[in-house]
């Protein structure tokens, strides 16, 4: 059994586990979190996990953890993982079913007192205009041409369509693009599913969130993203649906041979792998990145019909009722990139599972807007409880291969959940908080109830006291939509 | 009152969800393990609407052969339909599974898939039992 005894503090809020602590680790596991949060996730498995992935070929430096790690399968959630794109592996469970999982926020000039008699109006608007719930398809059914053009071109194929703007494309992770997707590598039944949940937005801990602006702690930065003390803004989370899931199930499945084929030792199967460099991890890397443009493209067109709803709602009433793109970004990817440990640069594929990208300042790859402020980091709190907003810092370039955490983290499993939490009583407990509530599913509300989550404000002072990055805004919700 | 030959059991997971299952013999463990998942799902059927069918679970170790089939049986969940083994029968080609088909009412949750986190069927004194965890 893990304890508090087993890790070496660094500072406050970074803690490690050396490779001493299991024989076959290859790189150590570092935390970034406060004490209380670490003897949280003491508690369940998530940090076996994290030894687990310590175990895999080709890491480079460490595992690095969030604060708001807790339990997954294979990978813990939250968990990042540098590989050696000389000699490491890819792992499809390393970066999970649902490929570029992740969350974009859009900002307003609407004040929160201008449009307060019309938000349940514009609730059930939104709840109308986005496909939402378990097995709900998408508006539109495409054909296998244009899906195969939406994983090759990602937004890019939505600006052609008019369904994005220029702003939104450049505002999105990587513009919306992962380079070298090839849905040639992609299984027919995975084009299948996912000719018909574009623009859908599933259900679960998906959502679309309308916030207030509750307090802006770096007015630069928010002035740069158009986030207003006082005004609305969207969160809109979700990710590839049964696309990518179904690419994940092939490839989970067919890596099964793979690690006996190249000799990998792995402490759980469901953390399968293959060499990079190996035909196997090429053409997964060519799926998941062909999966990764349709999620962005997803997030793109439920963005159009919260735009469209915002338009009828608000349109002729509010002035200046637009919504701009702050940032899209994905907590749930594999991606190349360049990082320096211990002085030396490496070419790593990193594996997010639940982990933001946080690039700070003049980092490659940020639209120039955020050049010399940090990529904003979009860390989703539970129903009920803040959102914040951050930018990526030099710290976790230095620290954690440019990432950070990607929301509060669940403490409490479903079924606990399910025994202690209403969802009617949740409903009305959030409405006499000023919430409006729409969702599919009053157990799946439940599920999802703020106190099975950890209080986001303190994984945020976690992510802030490592360094990984900086403030710039809190959201408060008033509008929460659940499949 | 808990059967001690066949049966599912719910067990404690922080993000997703979990079984126990526990079965006779292959066919049980096959079953069993696909009602559970159901039950986690919240799936209610059409009682009197069946459809017959065989499905052929390609040759290769017993937990991959488990989760390949339920991860059959969740894309077969997305097109409205939800199976109960009736039989099965491992060939040279790979396990050959009958089932029969009920049209879905409803479902109250999704799930992504079956993975193969902490999988391990153990021989017990009564049969076969595994621990299965489901993404969702």
């Amino acid at each position: 059994m893990l304890s508090l005894n087993a890790f070496r503090k660094i500072t406050d809020f970074e803690w490690e586990l050396p490779k001493s602590y299991r024989s076959d680790m290859r790189v150590p596991v570092r935390i970034f979190t406060s004490e209380q949060l670490l003897e949280l996730a003491l508690k369940d498995k998530a940090l076996q996990q994290a030894v687990n992935v310590s175990t895999l070929p080709g890491l480079i430096g460490w595992v690095a953890v969030m604060p708001d790690v807790h339990q997954g399968y294979g990978f813990p959630i939250g968990g990042v993982a540098a590989s050696s794109m000389k000699d490491g592996i890819i792992s499809p469970g390393g970066i999970g079913y649902d490929i570029n999982c992740g969350v974009r926020l859009m900002a307003s000039r609407i004040h929160q007192e201008a449009a307060r008699e019309l938000l349940p109006e514009l609730a059930s608007l939104l709840n109308r205009l986005c496909p939402s719930g378990v097995g709900v398809k998408g508006a539109m059914k495409l054909s296998v041409q244009e899906l195969d053009a939406v994983c090759r071109q990602g937004t890019a194929w939505a600006l052609k369509k008019g369904w994005a703007t220029r702003q939104d494309l450049q505002r999105t992770e990587d513009q919306g693009c992962l380079a070298g997707a090839d849905p040639g590598k992609v299984s027919p039944r995975a084009k299948e599913r996912g000719r018909s949940q574009l623009g859908s937005l599933g259900a679960g801990n998906h959502f679309i969130e309308v916030d207030v602006v509750d307090e802006v702690f770096n007015p630069e930065a928010a002035y740069i993203m158009g986030l207003e003390k006082g005004c609305l803004a969207v969160q809109v989370h979700t990710g590839s649906r049964g696309f990518g899931h179904q690419i994940c199930t092939d490839y989970v499945c067919a890596f099964q041979s793979a690690v006996y084929k190249y000799h990998i030792q792995i402490p759980d199967r469901e953390l399968v792998c293959a060499p990079i460099e190996s035909r196997e991890g090429q053409d997964y890397l060519a799926a998941m990145r062909a999966a990764a443009n349709f999620a962005f493209v997803n997030r793109q067109m439920i963005a159009n019909a919260v735009r469209e709803g915002f338009e009828i709602t608000f349109g002729g009433r509010v002035d200046n009722w637009q919504l701009t793109q702050v940032y899209d970004i994905t907590h749930n990817i594999g991606k190349v990139e360049t990082h320096n440990v211990d002085g030396v640069a490496y070419q790593v594929c990193v594996h997010r599972k639940g982990a933001t990208r946080a690039f700070g300042p003049g980092a490659d790859g940020l639209p120039g807007v955020y050049a010399q402020v940090g990529q904003p980091v979009l860390v989703p709190g539970s129903m009920g409880t803040h959102s914040w907003v951050l930018t990526g810092s030099q710290g976790s370039m230095a620290r954690s291969f440019g990432s950070c955490c990607h929301g509060a983290g669940r403490v409490m499993s479903r079924s606990q959940a399910k025994k202690k939490v209403w969802g009617e009583d949740l409903k009305r407990r959030l409405q006499r908080a000023g919430i409006e509530i729409r969702a599919g599913s009053m157990a799946g509300l439940a599920e999802e109830a703020p106190e099975v989550y950890k209080d986001v404000d303190q994984v945020i002072m976690s992510v802030i006291g490592a360094g990984l990055a900086s403030r710039v805004a809190r959201l408060k919700p008033l509008i929460v939509i659940k499949g | 009152m808990v059967n001690k030959l066949i049966g599912f059991t719910e067990i404690a997971h922080t993000a997703d969800l979990a079984l126990k299952v526990w079965a006779p013999d292959i066919a049980g463990l096959l079953k069993i393990s696909a009602r559970g998942m159901y039950a986690l799902m919240g799936v209610e059927i059409e009682p009197d609407e069946e459809d017959i069918r065989e499905l052929l679970i390609a040759q290769d170790d017993i937990e991959s052969m488990l989760v390949d089939y339920l991860n059959e049986l969740l894309y077969c969940c997305e097109n409205g339909i939800a199976y109960d083994l009736i039989s099965c029968a491992l060939d040279e080609k790979g396990l050959v599974v009958r089932l029969k088909g009920s049209k879905l009412i409803t479902i109250a949750r999704m799930i992504k898939a079956a993975t193969f986190h902490r999988l391990a069927i153990q021989c017990t004194d009564s049969g076969l039992a595994t621990d299965i965890v489901f993404d969702v």
